[in-house]
């Protein structure tokens, strides 16, 4: 049995409503079987060759409201229950990007002055603040869930559903989690290192009773620096929105394409100037590092270009993702 | 009134349903069932079972380790499939003899 691009499209709207109230283990597992119910149902109930929009509009009508199906996965334990976790999830991505962002400016401007202990601290008092707005905005959630009438989250709640509820999806790229977490943790960590150590990075060699240290950025580099950290902080801000959508859409999709193309950018300004105003290569020619220096310098250009088309093939494909589906204003 | 009465009474007979539901569902998956399948030979028995009471049951059954399921692409698309297992097979036997007691029993009493 076929099934029409409109059928599956409004099928596809109905899983991504019903998976983001899921228990994120078992999201894939159940919505595939939600899917292939649904689907058996439909066939069952009107054996025709093709699946069209109408039939699934029954079918999942009859189903019900994605957060009363997705409620009867979660039993009736809940902290937080379907109907107030979404508004919750909202509210906590926001004041997780508020807290952190005051914690990394409040970071940035003290940086300098800060040993690797106090930074490590800081970090702690960032993470600390982070649970301390967690267990809050639980707490709040928590009693307005058990204050609230005790009218029956699974059913009497959701009987004014009706279909047009449904989110529309803007793409269907799937967001993998590991790429966005580690996307968000080697930004931090290069924010850290450069803003606070880059006078510190550098070869360390004796010269027979004293030692002697060659940094290895130069000042054009370290003038690049503050235009460089807002770049890492938006790729930031980026892998939050992603790991809440869980989806890429059109607008993280744009964010994305922008932030590619300053890294064009990027790239052909160091292209553009030579390598000597961005690194101390020959200070450090002096060094024990020698041999890695001159491998360095060739590699520099080679790597610059490669980052270059690799990006722009990036853009390409991300710009046919974007053509691939229609555009839709989300709910 | 009597909306609220047969709220009420709706939910109450829902939850006793919804009690025997996990030996009802332990029994006829002895034999390998799909989610799907096995709402419909429910209903068909003459149970008033819906998608949304089943599907969560067999997840909560499986990860209590009495029945164990398998991907299976079967005709056009794969389906989950669901069959007890070595527990849930000992323990049909004994839930199966508890409710005949049990019934015995209620029924001694409300008759």
């Amino acid at each position: 049995m076929r099934i029409t691009k409109e059928a599956e499209y409004l099928l596809d709207r109905y899983m991504l409503s019903v998976s983001r109230r899921l228990p994120l283990r078992q999201r894939k597992d159940i919505t595939e079987e939600l899917r292939s119910s649904i689907l058996d149902e439909i066939e069952s109930r009107y054996p025709k060759d093709m699946i069209e929009e109408e039939m699934v509009e029954k079918i999942l009508i009859e189903f019900g409201a994605p957060g009363k199906l997705a409620g009867s996965y979660r039993g009736e334990e809940w902290i937080i229950g379907p109907r107030l976790y979404p508004l919750f999830r909202m509210i906590f991505l926001i004041v997780s990007i508020v807290v952190t962002a005051l914690g990394l400016i409040q970071m940035g401007i003290s940086l300098p002055s800060y040993d690797l202990v106090s930074v490590l601290g800081k970090f702690v008092d960032l993470f600390a603040s982070l649970m301390t707005a967690l267990g809050f905005l639980i707490l709040a959630f928590y009693i307005i869930q058990r204050t609230t009438s005790k009218t029956d989250w699974n059913e009497e709640l959701y009987d004014d559903w009706s279909i047009s509820e449904l989110p529309e999806i803007e793409t269907r790229t799937p967001v993998k989690l590991w790429e966005q977490v580690f996307s968000m943790i080697f930004s931090l960590l290069i924010i850290i290192l450069l803003n606070g150590f880059h006078h510190r990075i550098g070869a360390r060699y004796s010269t027979g009773n004293s030692c002697v240290f060659i940094p290895i950025f130069e000042e054009g580099f370290i003038s690049l620096l503050p235009y460089l950290t807002v770049r890492w902080l938006l790729s930031i801000v980026l892998a939050a929105i992603l790991i809440w959508k869980r989806v890429e859409r059109f607008g993280t999709s744009i964010f994305t394409i922008s932030l590619s193309s300053f890294d064009i950018a990027i790239a052909i300004i160091f292209i553009q100037g030579r390598i000597e105003t961005f690194f101390n290569v020959d200070g450090l020619m002096v060094t024990p590092l020698a041999s890695v220096v001159q491998i360095f310098k060739v590699m520099f250009y080679i790597v610059l270009a490669f980052i270059i088309i690799a990006t722009i093939v990036e853009i390409v494909k991300k710009v046919q993702e974007l053509l691939k589906y229609p555009i839709i204003e989300g709910k | 009134m009597s909306t609220i009465k047969n709220k009420l009474s709706g939910r109450l007979i829902q939850e006793y349903h919804r009690g025997t539901l996990t030996l009802v569902v332990l029994s006829v998956l002895k034999e390998r069932h799909y989610g799907y399948a096995l709402v419909q030979k429910l209903q068909e028995a003459g149970l008033d079972v819906s998608q949304d009471t089943v599907y969560p049951l067999l997840r909560r059954l499986e990860k209590q380790k009495l029945l164990q399921s398998e991907w299976i692409v079967d005709g056009s698309r794969p389906r989950k499939y669901y069959s007890a297992s070595i527990e849930g097979n000992l323990i049909i036997s004994e839930l199966q003899q508890e409710w005949l007691v049990y019934t015995e029993t209620i029924r001694g009493i409300i008759q």
